[in-house]
């Protein structure tokens, strides 16, 4: 890591230097500023989104935070800050451990994948792959409850919970993707509505 | 891309998933006193002051938000308001006289000096600071733990009636599994005595009363109240009406469904009824699944 050079010596570097190391300082904040994310996006999920119902679905916020970071910096970003935050999520409920953070795992890192393969700029991709990934998501935390003997009945977990679910985090893709963008920086590879 | 990156990304996923599931089957099978029940108390403990803290911030938030959404359904709400507040008049002068008659009873039958509910119960009055985001789970937060005497299996209500259970604990919050969540059991009864059975929730948070013998009568508008067998809820308890009772001829017992009185979507504030020293507390139904 380059470490920050004297003040006085800042105004004789040429303005890419000056860009490298700003860079560099950047990055050394990256993992707590993700890690402020974390917590804030929890405590958003479990304090104020339950109360945000539309047509009977709750927001999943960080779902969302998860696909957005991973699709800003890559499916093992994605993967280990889905993990982290569906831990945090299980924790904060007093949920079974293990069921948020192994859902999220998967979408943070296959929305990453899906990533490095579209258009950064367009404003498209984030709300198509969150919403495709509440569905997923959706789905098998369904069948998990299913499997862990919780009975619902299918069309009623899929018109009221997944769909309704899918079209809100739909919804918030564009303003999170935005929040997230702005407090993590110039430091990502893929950004809605970004200038490349 | 470098087949090495490749492999990294996947071992960093399988290790992942595989930690995930280790955990998922490891928390099923320990005891609620295992190692990974206590991390995540421990975990909540540190949380909760968070949570509350926030949860007063947003206060105002969440209150913009309701009023705006209450305002497409006030109107209606106004009308169906006016409509039972002259109902209820009506049963406030018909309940005063039905107390006096019960206390001139009570004291004949010389059960006046004899503790019984709720005067013997403490309560601890608590926040919600939190609440499931997953329409899987019913449960909620609430900032009072064992440091102000709340214990798992006590009884929460609301001014309305019976909101649920207490299914964890730490020092300074516990969580609430509400009547409403699939895993709920609540042994309940007509308030008018005529027929007994188990109020179950269910996923599209409705009230089912099961176990409810054909014979017995159940008609529309009957109040339920918790029965107190088995000691898991305090007895007498307001639960909800019967919405609709139905026979059918496969079934061995009657389709009961209930209207909570809790508004479970505007939980405020609860109270946890704490039983009087030495009170008999029946183990948790949530303690024995998990």
């Amino acid at each position: 890591m380059a470490s920050a050079p004297p003040r006085k010596r800042l105004k004789f570097l040429h303005r890419n230097e000056k860009a490298a190391l700003s860079a560099a300082h950047e990055s050394s904040y990256f993992p707590l500023k993700v890690f402020a994310l974390i917590i804030v996006t929890v405590v958003v999920q479990t304090s104020l989104a339950p109360y945000l119902t539309v047509l009977g679905a709750k927001p999943d916020v960080a779902l969302v935070m998860v696909i957005c970071l991973a699709m800003m910096r890559g499916p093992v970003w994605g993967a280990s800050v889905g993990f982290a935050a569906g831990l945090l999520i299980d924790i904060a409920l007093f949920q079974t451990l293990g069921i948020s953070s192994f859902l999220f795992t998967l979408a943070g890192y296959f929305s990453g994948r899906y990533a490095e393969g579209v258009d950064p700029a367009s404003w498209f991709p984030p709300v198509f792959i969150v919403f495709v990934s509440t569905l997923v998501v959706q789905v098998l935390n369904g069948v998990i409850m299913f499997l862990l003997g919780v009975e619902a009945s299918a069309w009623f977990v899929i018109l009221r919970i997944v769909l309704p679910t899918a079209v809100l985090n739909a919804l918030l893709a564009a303003p999170i993707f935005v929040v997230c963008r702005f407090w993590l920086g110039g430091d990502t590879r893929h950004g809605l509505f970004s200038e490349q | 891309m470098a087949r090495k990156t490749v492999v990294k990304r996947q071992a960093v996923l399988a290790a992942l998933l595989l930690v995930s599931m280790a955990m998922l089957t490891w928390y099923f099978r320990e005891p609620m006193g295992g190692v990974l029940h206590s991390t995540q108390r421990g975990g909540l403990r540190v949380i909760s002051p968070v949570e509350s803290g926030v949860s007063t911030a947003l206060d105002p938030f969440r209150n913009s938000y309701q009023w705006i959404t209450g305002l497409f359904s006030a109107q209606s709400e106004n009308e169906q308001l006016r409509q039972e507040a002259d109902q209820l008049r009506t049963e406030v002068v018909s309940l005063r006289e039905q107390a006096a008659e019960n206390k001139r009873l009570r004291e004949m039958l010389g059960f006046v000096n004899q503790p019984s509910f709720p005067q013997d119960y403490k309560f601890v009055t608590s926040r919600v600071i939190g609440r499931s985001g997953s329409a899987w789970n019913a449960t909620i937060t609430i900032n009072q733990g064992t440091d102000a005497g709340v214990q798992l299996g006590q009884t929460v209500v609301s001014g309305q009636g019976l909101v649920g259970q207490i299914s964890a604990v730490t020092s300074n919050s516990a969580q609430v599994l509400l009547v409403i969540d699939q895993n709920s059991h609540v042994e309940a009864k007509l308030q008018n005595g005529a027929a007994n059975g188990t109020v179950m929730g269910s996923i599209n948070g409705l009230l089912e009363m099961d176990f409810v013998d054909k014979n017995q009568k159940v008609q529309k508008n009957d109040v339920v109240v918790t029965s107190g067998e088995g000691k898991l809820f305090v007895k007498g308890v307001q639960i909800g009406v019967v919405d609709e009772s139905a026979d059918q001829e496969i079934e061995y017992f009657k389709s009961v469904s209930i209207t909570p009185f809790v508004d479970f979507g505007r939980l405020e504030e609860v109270m946890v009824l704490i039983p009087p020293p030495g009170a008999d507390q029946a183990p948790l139904v949530a303690e024995k699944e998990n």
